[in-house]
């Protein structure tokens, strides 16, 4: 009496060349482009856990056979690679087990069709983690672009920032010897260096003896302005000119006394007009009208 | 991008419908145009076949690979075919025809093979000259327009757009 599955080492040889020749004979498929003797490997590899499962009764060697190939093709092994494989094996067992007992040949149907789930299984489990990938990647691509357009806006912004920083803090000589800053904006520790900076650049060229900054323009005039104007006015003395502080409205000044912020240090006024008007009288000079009436002048 | 060296022509109504199949990206399709030199398509008359595939690429070189597929797909599926082609073997076969409806004039323009593996299965090989994903987007395109629910595969051996000499499609539907 013949052993069971006699059958299947009988045609060993002949099932896995036959599959390895199917398998590398599909133009396009995954195998071909592997060569021939991976094609011989897979072939070989498959016939041989068909015979140990049809040993043993179980699944274990198709399964990891099939999964390995799953594996070893990761990301290239197209659904029709997989089908083709299932196919050509399932024809080619089932046409050596023609001549087989009825429960063998249901046996062998039962292990190719788990083959096929498990096969399936891994393809989607692997194209599923393809598309995880490429969509991370995706990802962090267009994180990278957004971060880079954020990087230039905030250059350009930074730029502009800059370039109103720099018109906005005007040191533009009124007379001999006077200078007026009119400041528009908020007056932060920024500006406040910018402006001692070029303040007193701008008094060593126009040799001026006093300096009037207006804040009318400033909307939050707080302790911490008042600190760094005070500070202005430091470093204006040390060139041996003096700092006129104009422009203070009502709430300003309201709101500096109720801060408790000391600025007896600095010569403070009402308007622009009374800036300039004190300083010609430092500077000894007045602003006089031009008499030109009938027979005088021109 | 592959080249034809033998002054082969292009079909305007082709490039036109595939224009067309770009819907609402007007301004875009204006861009490429002017970048190529013109303001329109004309689809009664023939391009120098080079031109042409050059403003596919700039195409799809803005919309990227997924909407290049989309706009295959889409042309196909709106495209006037001859009756009598509604089923998807009979559509796939008939490719080859219909490309060579659409070039002219050059004998390196290439051409597509169609081989059924069953009947749910077929391969078709495109030694073509436009981009690997519009052809996609046709095939997917070919089985959509006859209801049938494919999947199309880029097969291994290489792809034209990475300079290969041909692309394989394996569809299962």
């Amino acid at each position: 009496m013949q052993a069971a599955f006699a059958w299947i080492e009988h045609e060993r040889a002949g099932l896995a060349s036959q599959l390895a020749e199917r398998l590398a004979g599909r133009a396009g498929s995954v195998f071909r482009s592997a060569g021939e003797a991976t094609c011989t490997a897979i072939a070989e590899g498959l016939i041989a856990a068909l015979i140990a499962d049809a040993a043993s009764g179980k699944d274990a060697a198709g399964r990891e056979a099939m999964l390995a190939l799953v594996q070893r093709f990761s990301g290239a092994l197209a659904y029709a690679d997989l089908r083709h494989l299932a196919t050509s094996l399932r024809s080619l067992v089932l046409a050596a087990a023609s001549g087989a007992e009825p429960g063998e040949r249901q046996r062998v149907e039962d292990w190719l069709f788990q083959l096929v789930l498990v096969g399936a299984m891994r393809f989607v489990a692997q194209r599923e983690q393809t598309f995880q990938e490429q969509a991370a990647r995706l990802e962090v691509r267009q994180l990278e672009s957004q971060l880079e357009e954020l990087k230039a806006a905030f250059a350009e912004k930074t730029r502009l920032l800059e370039v109103i920083r720099q018109a906005s803090t005007p040191v533009a000589p009124v007379h001999e010897g006077i200078l007026v800053v009119p400041l528009v904006g908020m007056f932060d520790a920024q500006r406040a260096q910018m402006l001692t900076e070029r303040l007193l650049n701008a008094i060593g060229e126009a040799r001026a003896s006093v300096v009037i900054v207006d804040i009318s323009g400033v909307p939050l005039f707080d302790a911490e302005a008042a600190e760094l104007v005070i500070r202005t006015s430091q470093a204006v003395r040390l060139l041996g000119a003096q700092l006129l502080l104009v422009g203070l409205s009502p709430g300003v000044a309201q709101t500096i006394v109720d801060l408790g912020v000391d600025l007896a240090s600095l010569k403070t006024m009402r308007s622009l007009q009374d800036g300039i008007s004190h300083a010609l009288a430092l500077r000894q000079l007045r602003i006089a009208p031009v008499v030109n009436g009938p027979g005088r002048g021109r | 991008m592959r080249t034809s060296r033998s002054g082969g022509q292009y079909n305007g109504a082709a490039l036109y419908s595939f224009l067309l199949g770009l819907g609402h990206s007007e301004a875009l399709v204006h861009k490429v145009l002017q970048d190529a030199g013109v303001d329109s398509i004309d689809p009664k008359r023939w391009y120098d076949i080079n031109w042409a595939i050059e403003v596919y690429f700039a195409i799809y070189e803005k919309i990227g690979r997924g909407a290049m597929i989309a706009v295959g797909k889409k042309m196909i599926e709106t495209a006037p075919f001859p009756p009598g082609l509604d089923d998807v073997k009979r559509l796939l076969m008939g490719l080859d025809a219909a490309y060579r409806l659409n070039v002219r004039g050059g004998a390196d323009l290439g051409g597509i093979t169609c081989e059924f593996d069953d009947d749910d299965s077929a391969r078709l090989v495109w030694s073509t000259l436009g981009p690997c994903p519009l052809n996609i987007g046709i095939i997917e395109g070919c089985c959509s327009r006859v209801g049938a629910a494919a999947l199309v595969e880029h097969g291994a051996g290489g792809c034209m757009d990475e300079g290969g000499s041909s692309c394989t499609y394996l569809v299962s539907f």
